[in-house]
């Protein structure tokens, strides 16, 4: 198996790091926004 | 002793990263082969009989593609050895190093759990369970048994792609009958002269990464009769639906009919000559031949109310 590119400096790091924490974040606010819609929505009818 | 201390360069904070970020994250998740899943699933959620709230509706549409694109995700974590080795996949996001493997697995096992719960709460547990029939089964069934193991696995592992259509048919009426089985039918017979068409052409690619593809193992020839053969059954399963009487000879049967009769030449073309363009030519029409059924189904429903 082989390796994917890791990244090589730190800046590198910290970009892919920030990347996967705006996805994280992303991916938790979506749940979020849809929890509350579909609570009106099925409240509504 | 020089000193070691250690300089930190925060990376600066930009639209351009963040956006960037967003795209190499998006694009985890196969956007064009969502789109197919996205519009089949659409079709069982409309041509269900019942009624779900517009909004639910949307959100059961939305949770089955981001379903998708999680068990996409998901592949690609499991797959960059060999994405790294085919021509066709090594831009992808973990072997290119934009998104670490470890980033990439956790991205699809969040959006695989998030997507089965909404559809759960948007819709009933049916629908949810379906959905994470099939995440489960692309994922341990397709992804890390078959595909390095049969030149079978797109044949069985299609049953993933299969399922959309049920998904959204569950999500409306909360059972399964008989016309969402015609379309995962369907969709299933239709899975492989789809991708063995690609595969012909990509067949070094493949060969090269290890994977067991039909061309690979058995040979072109071989691969051009089992496309023709899969052509030959699939064209009349499209036309199940007129023989159960629920759809109409002339919103869907007779148009259905005349573009397999077109796929069945294309697939003749490819039998006699599996060159490049004749492949590529059915590989793209294969993708068009199931949108266009599917319409048919959408515009014979809407023609019927």
């Amino acid at each position: 198996m082989s390796e994917e590119q890791k990244p090589s400096t730190r800046e590198e790091l910290y970009t892919r790091k920030r990347g996967k924490n705006l996805a994280i974040l992303a991916c938790i606010a979506v749940f979020a926004i849809l929890f509350y819609v579909i609570t009106i929505l099925r409240m509504g009818g | 002793m020089s000193d070691t201390s250690i300089e930190i360069k925060a990376a600066a904070p930009t639209a351009a990263s963040a956006s960037q970020a967003i795209r190499d994250y998006v694009s985890l998740l196969k956007p064009r082969v969502m789109s197919l899943v996205v519009f089949t699933g659409f079709a069982g959620l409309y041509l269900a009989p019942g009624e779900l709230n517009a909004g639910l509706a949307a959100i059961a549409v939305l949770c089955i593609a981001i379903g998708a694109g999680a068990s996409g995700a998901i592949n690609m974590w499991y797959d960059r050895d060999i994405d790294a080795v085919m021509t066709r996949t090594r831009g992808r996001p973990i072997p290119a190093g934009k998104v670490g493997a470890d980033e990439a697995l956790a991205f699809g096992v969040i959006l695989s759990g998030m997507s089965v719960m909404i559809m759960g709460l948007a819709t009933n547990w049916v629908a949810a369970a379906l959905l994470a029939a099939t995440i489960g089964f692309y994922v341990f069934i397709y992804t890390m048994w078959l595909k390095r193991r049969t030149p079978q696995n797109i044949v069985i592992g299609g049953a993933s792609g299969a399922l959309p259509p049920v998904i959204g048919w569950a999500a409306v009426t909360g059972d399964v009958t008989a016309l969402p089985l015609v379309m995962f039918l369907i969709i299933f017979m239709w899975t492989p002269p789809h991708f063995w068409a690609l595969s012909l052409y990509r067949s070094g690619d493949y060969e090269a990464a290890g994977v067991p593809m039909l061309p690979v193992v058995s040979g072109r020839r071989e691969t051009q009769k089992q496309i023709l053969i899969y052509t030959l059954l699939l064209v009349p399963i499209t036309l199940l639906p007129v023989a159960f009487e629920t759809v109409g000879m002339l919103t869907y049967g007779l148009p259905a009919a005349a573009f397999g009769l077109v796929f069945i030449l294309s697939a003749w073309k490819v039998f006699r000559d599996a060159s490049e363009k004749n492949c590529r030519r059915l590989f793209g029409f294969s993708i068009l031949y199931l949108f266009v059924l599917f319409t048919l189904l959408i515009i014979d429903q809407a023609a019927g109310v």
